[in-house]
């Protein structure tokens, strides 16, 4: 069997090439596979901002940068989506800087949809973009005591907070004024940031796949409340929000490629166990 | 976007791709300019929304000085950068991050640890729970270094230790494979869509 032992050699290359053609198929023409909810991570996230009343203020985190936005993305605007929805306000930081501009602009996308579908989503007064401050857990630390003067009173956009209606309800971030936090984090600085900093506020977290396993333990904990999880976390709130957007789309195509990954990895073990018998005969 | 700035979104997109090929000129060149653009745009932006805004607004308007002595104390920090006989000076900016950074930190991580510690310590009155329980112990024994090596049983539960980590390293991997499929799909997804005008 010496095609299946060249299989423990084979040039990445290919691997490359049919792992691109087998996900530009089901991206092109969907084939509909079934999106299972995730009762434990996904549906707490979505009846915290159910609970929610009009008016409260919830704070948001932009803990990632390009590099992650396939996953985050979809979560981050389903999860403004709700939350505008539901007339909850939100306050955007960023504890990244490379990826705060991105954060606005999914943001303003939404927004801009949203208003023109006639809910309200107005700069300043139903969200407000503070953006990246420099700092790192100090800073946040300082947020809490005093808001304004942490942030040096302008957001990302440079409007004063003074211009802001809704920055005036929140001059401290405490757990009196913010009735949550939900950060989608990718790395360092993340949701350490919360856990050690905030350790007694409601904490929500959108994560990048590759730190799922690392996350379940604090959700166990009760350090966190509900989590997101790659794109299918995203998905999940798409169809929680009964609004199937680029998530679901690319849902198909990830099982597809998981798919082939599992084949691979079958048959690759296979090669080196037929290349390691050659050998000890 | 305008159509320019996809094309160019577009572009820089494929060389990075390029890589999986082998190392060239374009991959090169759109991984320099990031590097390039991310600086650039830093500099600028916290000039603009925090510098500028706390230099105005706290030191000179409300005259509280000491942001002056410490945008100094900051400066110093490029010290490194002057005749030898003045470096030391960098030293003092690093002493203060370092020092703070250090007693907040001692002050504050063990909490999220301990938390942890004690979710561990479950009643036994569920499968998950006796799993979790089971699982917990046999880890722990594989760490154990100094006592016991000799002991079969702790030699025969490390090694159910080390196969439940790799279950947990796998399970890790499998989430590295799929995040990395997600983050795929989303160019494949711009340059499908947004690109070439095919939708989906």
């Amino acid at each position: 069997m010496k095609w299946l032992e060249k299989l423990d050699t084979i040039d990445p290359r290919w691997v490359y090439i049919i792992m691109a053609v087998s996900l530009v198929f089901p991206v092109l023409k969907p084939i509909g596979l079934a999106i299972t909810i995730d009762e434990t991570t996904t549906v707490p996230v979505f009846n915290w901002i159910e609970s929610l009343q009009p008016g409260d203020i919830v704070v948001g985190d932009v803990a990632f940068s390009g590099g992650s936005e396939g996953e985050l993305g979809p979560q981050l605007q389903s999860w403004f989506r709700h939350c505008m929805i539901k007339g909850v306000k939100v306050i955007m930081v960023a504890q990244w800087n490379t990826g705060e501009r991105l954060g606005y602009t999914l943001l303003e996308q939404v927004a801009n949809e949203l208003e023109a579908e006639g809910i309200s989503a107005e700069y300043g007064v139903d969200w407000v973009y503070v953006g990246y401050k420099p700092g790192g857990t100090t800073l946040w630390r300082q947020m809490q005591l005093d808001f304004w003067g942490a942030c040096a009173e302008t957001d990302m956009l440079g409007n004063s907070f003074q211009d802001l209606p809704l920055m005036h309800r929140f001059k401290k971030w405490d757990k009196e004024s913010s009735k949550g936090i939900m950060a989608f984090v990718a790395g360092s600085p993340g949701l350490p940031t919360y856990t050690t900093y905030f350790p007694d506020y409601e904490i929500y977290v959108g994560n990048v796949a590759v730190q799922v396993p690392g996350a379940m333990n604090t959700l166990r904990a009760g350090q966190i409340k509900g989590l997101l999880a790659g794109l299918p976390g995203g998905a999940q709130y798409e169809l929680l929000l009964n609004r199937p957007g680029r998530a679901v789309k690319l849902m198909d195509a990830q099982s597809m490629g998981h798919l082939w990954i599992m084949v691979l990895v079958v048959l690759g073990n296979i090669g080196f166990y037929m290349k390691s018998r050659a050998r000890d005969e | 976007m305008t159509r320019v700035q996809i094309w160019v979104a577009a572009l820089c997109t494929l060389a990075c791709y390029s890589y999986l090929i082998k190392e060239n000129p374009a991959y090169r060149i759109a991984e320099y300019t990031l590097v390039a653009l991310y600086t650039s745009y830093n500099i600028t932006r916290l000039f603009h929304s925090f510098i500028k805004p706390y230099f105005i607004n706290y030191a000179l308007e409300e005259k509280q000085y000491y942001y002056i002595v410490m945008g100094v104390l900051g400066l110093l920090l490029y010290a490194r950068y002057a005749p030898p006989q003045y470096r030391w000076l960098a030293r003092y900016p690093i002493a203060l991050a370092v020092g703070w950074g250090l007693g907040g930190s001692i002050a504050r991580s063990p909490r999220p640890v301990f938390t942890q510690v004690a979710d561990a310590m479950r009643p036994l009155d569920s499968v998950n729970n006796i799993v979790f329980f089971v699982c917990f112990l046999v880890v722990l024994s594989y760490f154990f270094f100094t006592v016991g090596k000799e002991s079969k049983f702790i030699q025969g539960s490390g090694r159910i230790g080390r196969y439940i980590m790799m279950i947990g390293f796998g399970t890790a991997f499998g989430n590295t494979v799929q995040g990395r499929i997600s983050l795929f799909l989303n160019r494949l997804s711009f340059l499908l869509t947004d690109w070439m005008g095919i939708s989906i």
